[in-house]
């Protein structure tokens, strides 16, 4: 036993005493009460007169009574009351208590049955269980018998002289009941001991147990909690999944349908049973036997889990996808106890997914299915082709010829209404199997599935021809013809791309013929494309450093001259490439492709650094006396290049070109098509000095408020109006125009393409300044420029 | 109220002697014995009473509401029971001149009246008591068969208390045929007289009858 739980014992002895000590206080002091009553009754009944012959008086018994009996409660009430529970106390009560029965006794006339009460009260002092308090007791009963036997010996029943083995007798018995009692008191108290250990023990487990019970009461609670959120949580999540939970007992072949299943399926909760059927019966039929063999793998154990889609009729009378998982609880035996798992409403998602496919597949505007899918779907017939011989499809690639000028002209949403027209009349004029596709702007292509003889063509013409007439759309008549390239197959393509580079290719060559038309293709095209891929694969070399450019590219320049006095006032650089292998290549050969593969910006550095020296150097053997300049083109990519106005002054710098002395030429269209950016360009441009020409003004579709708001001075007509200036008068007018209004803005006109004198005749007579063209000279290499400018020739002489 | 232990000590103190000088009177009064008087040997039973004078007669002169006297009737009780065949009793009960009914209904005039071969008579104003020499109730008179007095005293060993005394051991030894050494003993009871003069009032009147005045 350790310590602690001796200490405990002792305390809980302590306390157990206190209660006990406090107790038998509380019994005595009712039976003080008691027997003060009791005395006075004594008396009176036994004693209350006493007589001399016929007077009778009080008795001293009830005197004794009244106040022995007063006197002896007095005491043992005030220490009740006062002292309850302390030692003082209790002696005091015993003393009190054992000289109340020597009252009565004596009250009672000593009566033997009074005597009881003396062994009584030894009885009562034992609920002390205080052994110690039966001495005080026993010597008072002793002391009184031995104050009679000396004072009043007969009062002892008279025996005491005459019997002492009487009195030995007597006093044996009071020692009997206390060795009786104080035995009594020791076990009990023994008792109380052992009873007071047990306790302290089990104080001392109990608080153990509590300790752990706490704990464990702690940690239960925590996981109470944990469990909650976690409830919670899962709720919170199932609420928020939309999720609609079930479980199905196999055993009772019962349902259980959680309140959000029944939502989903729009029911009221009364309104389904706990019957598999409930569900079954929703499930379209065409997916019920595909579900049946889902659960019945599920319960078998072929599947874990099971995670499918279903097409569920909602009660409203639509159907709805419901996205169904489970899974299987099973026995020892692993045979499936029960099914459960969820069931969402993944329509919308479904609806989504379809959208998703849909612009993944198909052009947004047309609908119609776009070049991915197209080209899968040649793909699948080019495999067909080479499985069947004598198996042909065909496939159109085409653009709507003016598209560009219909767009911009009526807006971009006229332009997309005109395409959605478009895509559906050419839907129109195939069968349900071939398949249109927009690939993007004007672009459209057809595939046209196994064709005879002469049937694609048929077809292509018919397409040209539906578009050859004005139509109408959103109140506006347009007319926007189609040019097509066609391409019929039998399997001798290698793939989808090569096709379609093909019918481009002719498409090209329909466009190139006149437009509003379509072309087959053939081996010639072929061909043009692979040089043109030769082309860009020779530009990316020859470009590629500046000692490849200054062997392979030269500048030409074709002199401008002024025409009030025939001199030379200037030159047009005009590249040329003088292909190791290839020859010469001509500018419109190669210049279109270095645009599209970004070459053109070296070979523009190149172009313009080698036409400043050239016109520095002749500044330097010629003066200043001489007018003369410098025209360089200028592409669109060039334009709009970040390092443009850097390059400019780098190489005026570098040069020591006088900016006066170069004019840069841009077409109409590449103003056009930058408009925004090329002004600001331009401006720049201008404020190095370098003056600015539109380049073949009149081919494009540039306003004539152009002139008013681009930062020009220099107007370039084109060619195509001078070849015609013989044949149509009116050629001649719209020369004239161009030219009035170019003087009215203070901008130098020069016409292109002079070749003979009656263009030179009839364009003096417009009060025209400059001409370019062959009939002064064709483009020359730097040193016959030089003796052009150094022989001083003069359009009077070349005209002779 | 105090409530030092030094104080509670002194209560006590004070209290267990205020206690002891209580009982101290209450047994001085208790052991303090009643006049024996003077016995008269020649005193004679009066005559006409149903005692049976062949064997001792038992003479107890009696108070009957002396409290005290009930612890000698209750030890004749014990007596009779044991030797109601060695002895008659008669019991002489002090009754006051004039004094009614009540006096011989008292609890003691009915037990002397239950006892066998007892005759209970009373005495008016204590006159056959004073002639027998006894003054306290509860004084006990054995005479023989031959009218001579064997025992004068009490049988009770103070005030009302019952139990084994001298007087009660020397009557069992001589109704046992045995000598005794204690043929006087106290006499524990009330007075049969007040001392109011009734006594010889009656002596008075008595003389004045037997002379004839």
């Amino acid at each position: 036993m350790n310590s602690q739980v001796i200490d405990r014992t002792n305390e809980i002895l302590l306390e157990s005493r206190d209660r006990l000590n406090r107790r038998t206080d509380a019994m005595f002091g009712v039976l003080f009460v008691v027997q003060l009553i009791g005395c006075i009754a004594a008396a009176l009944i036994f004693t209350p007169k006493t007589w001399a012959g016929a007077q009778g008086s009080t008795h001293i018994h009830v005197w004794a009574g009244l106040g022995l009996g007063t006197l002896l409660c007095a005491m043992p009430m005030y220490l009740i009351l006062v002292h309850r529970g302390q030692v003082l106390t209790r002696y005091g009560i015993v003393i009190a208590q054992m000289l109340y029965s020597s009252l009565l006794i004596h009250l009672t006339g000593g009566r033997i049955e009074t005597h009881f009460h003396l062994f009584g009260s030894l009885a009562f002092i034992a609920f002390y269980r205080d052994w110690k308090l039966l001495i005080p007791a026993t010597i008072i009963i002793s002391a009184d018998h031995l104050l009679r036997a000396i004072y009043w010996p007969e009062s002892i029943f008279g025996v005491l002289s005459a019997s002492p083995w009487r009195a030995l007798e007597h006093a044996g018995w009071v020692v009997f009941e206390d060795v009786f009692l104080i035995t009594g008191c020791i076990f009990s108290a023994q008792e109380m001991q052992k009873i007071s250990e047990s306790q302290a023990k089990l104080e001392f487990v109990n608080t153990e147990t509590e300790q752990i019970v706490a704990e464990r009461t702690k940690e239960l609670r925590s996981r109470g909690e944990e469990l909650a959120r976690s409830e919670e949580r899962f709720r919170l999540a199932v609420q928020g999944s939309q999720h609609g939970l079930w479980d199905w007992d196999l055993s009772k072949e019962k349902m259980y349908y959680a309140p959000r299943w029944k939502e989903l399926v729009g029911c009221q909760e009364h309104e389904i049973s706990d019957s598999m059927d409930e569900w079954f019966s929703r499930i379209v039929s065409e997916q019920l036997t595909r579900f049946y063999k889902d659960l019945h793998m599920l319960r078998n154990g072929v599947i874990k889990t099971l995670d499918t889609e279903l097409e569920m009729m909602h009660a409203d009378g639509t159907t709805r996808w419901m996205l169904c998982r489970a899974t299987a609880e099973r026995d020892e035996e692993g045979n499936a106890t029960r099914l459960a798992g969820s069931m969402a409403d993944i329509s919308e998602l479904k609806i989504a997914q379809e959208r998703l496919r849909q612009l993944a597949h198909h052009d947004r505007l047309t609908g119609l299915p776009n070049r991915g899918v197209f080209v899968s779907q040649v793909d699948k017939e080019l495999s067909v082709a080479k499985k069947n011989p004598g198996y042909r499809f065909a496939v159109l690639f085409g653009d709507f010829d003016g598209f560009k000028i219909i767009n911009d002209s009526l807006g971009h949403a006229f332009g997309d209404s005109m395409l959605i027209h478009a895509g559906e009349m050419l839907l129109s004029h195939v069968k349900d199997t071939d398949v249109v596709s927009r690939f993007g702007g004007d672009e459209f292509a057809v595939l046209l599935r196994d064709v005879e003889d002469d049937e694609a063509e048929r077809i292509a013409q018919r397409l040209v021809d539906s578009f050859r007439d004005p139509y109408e759309i959103n109140e506006h008549e347009i007319s926007s013809t189609l040019s097509l390239g066609l391409v019929v197959n039998g399997g001798e393509h290698g793939s989808a791309d090569d096709l379609l580079r093909d019918a481009d290719a002719a498409m090209y060559q329909a466009k190139n013929a006149g437009k509003s038309r379509w072309q087959l293709f053939d081996e010639s095209m072929h061909q043009a494309a692979m040089k043109r891929l030769d082309i860009e694969r020779e530009l990316r070399r020859a470009t590629a450093s500046e000692e490849t450019m200054n062997r392979e590219f030269k500048l030409l320049y074709q002199p401008i001259v002024d025409l009030d006095c025939g001199q030379i006032a200037g030159f047009e650089a005009l590249i040329r490439w003088e292909h190791p292998e290839m020859g010469l290549i001509e500018p419109d050969q190669f210049v279109g492709i270095a645009e599209d593969i970004g070459a053109i910006i070296p070979i523009g550095e190149w172009t313009l650094r080698v036409a400043c020296e050239q016109v520095v150097e002749w500044r330097k053997e010629f003066g200043d006396v001489q007018r003369l300049y410098m025209n360089v083109n200028l592409s669109r990519r060039q334009l709009v290049h970040t390092e443009l106005i850097s390059l400019l002054e780098q190489t005026i710098k570098e040069t020591g070109v006088r900016p006066e002395d170069l004019k840069l030429e841009i077409t109409e269209t590449t103003v056009m098509d930058a408009r925004v950016d090329a002004v600001k360009i331009m401006r720049r441009i201008r404020a190095l000095g370098i003056e600015l020409a539109i380049d073949d003004f009149g081919t494009g579709h540039s306003s004539l408020s152009c002139l008013r708001d681009f930062p020009i001075q220099v107007l370039k007509i084109d060619r195509a109006f001078m070849l015609n200036m013989s044949n149509h008068r009116e050629f001649c007018a719209l020369i004239h125009a161009i030219v009035t209004l170019a003087h009215n803005f203070n901008l130098q006109v020069v016409a292109e393409g002079i070749e003979d004198q009656d263009q030179i005749s009839q364009l003096q007579t417009m009060d025209c300044s400059y001409a370019q063209g062959y009939f002064f000279s064709r483009p020359v290499d730097a040193a016959a420029a030089t003796l052009l400018l150094r022989d001083g020739l003069s359009y009077s002489r070349l005209a002779a | 109220m105090p409530s030092s232990p030094k104080f509670t000590s002194i209560l006590i103190a004070v209290w267990l002697l205020l206690c002891l000088g209580g009982f101290w009177v209450l047994l001085e009064y208790s052991n303090t014995p009643g006049d024996v008087g003077k016995p008269n040997a020649g005193w004679v039973i009066p005559a006409g009473l149903e005692v049976e004078t062949e064997k001792a007669t038992l003479v107890l002169f009696a108070h009957p509401r002396c409290p005290c006297t009930r612890a000698t009737m209750s030890e004749l009780e014990r007596l009779q029971g044991d030797y109601k065949d060695a002895y008659s009793m008669l019991v002489v009960f002090y009754e006051p001149i004039g004094g009614g009914d009540e006096w011989r209904s008292t609890d003691l005039w009915r037990r002397a009246r239950a006892m066998e071969n007892t005759v209970a008579i009373a005495d008016p104003g204590g006159v056959l008591a004073m002639d027998a020499g006894a003054t306290t109730s509860g004084q006990l008179m054995l005479m023989n068969a031959d009218g001579g007095m064997e025992f004068w005293g009490g049988i009770t060993a103070s005030r009302g208390h019952e139990g084994e005394s001298l007087g009660g051991i020397a009557l069992r030894d001589l109704f046992r045929g045995l000598d005794t050494a204690h043929r006087r003993t106290s006499v524990f009871g009330c007075p049969l007289s007040a001392d109011d003069g009734g006594l010889e009032c009656i002596v008075e009147e008595a003389c004045c009858e037997l002379t004839g005045d």
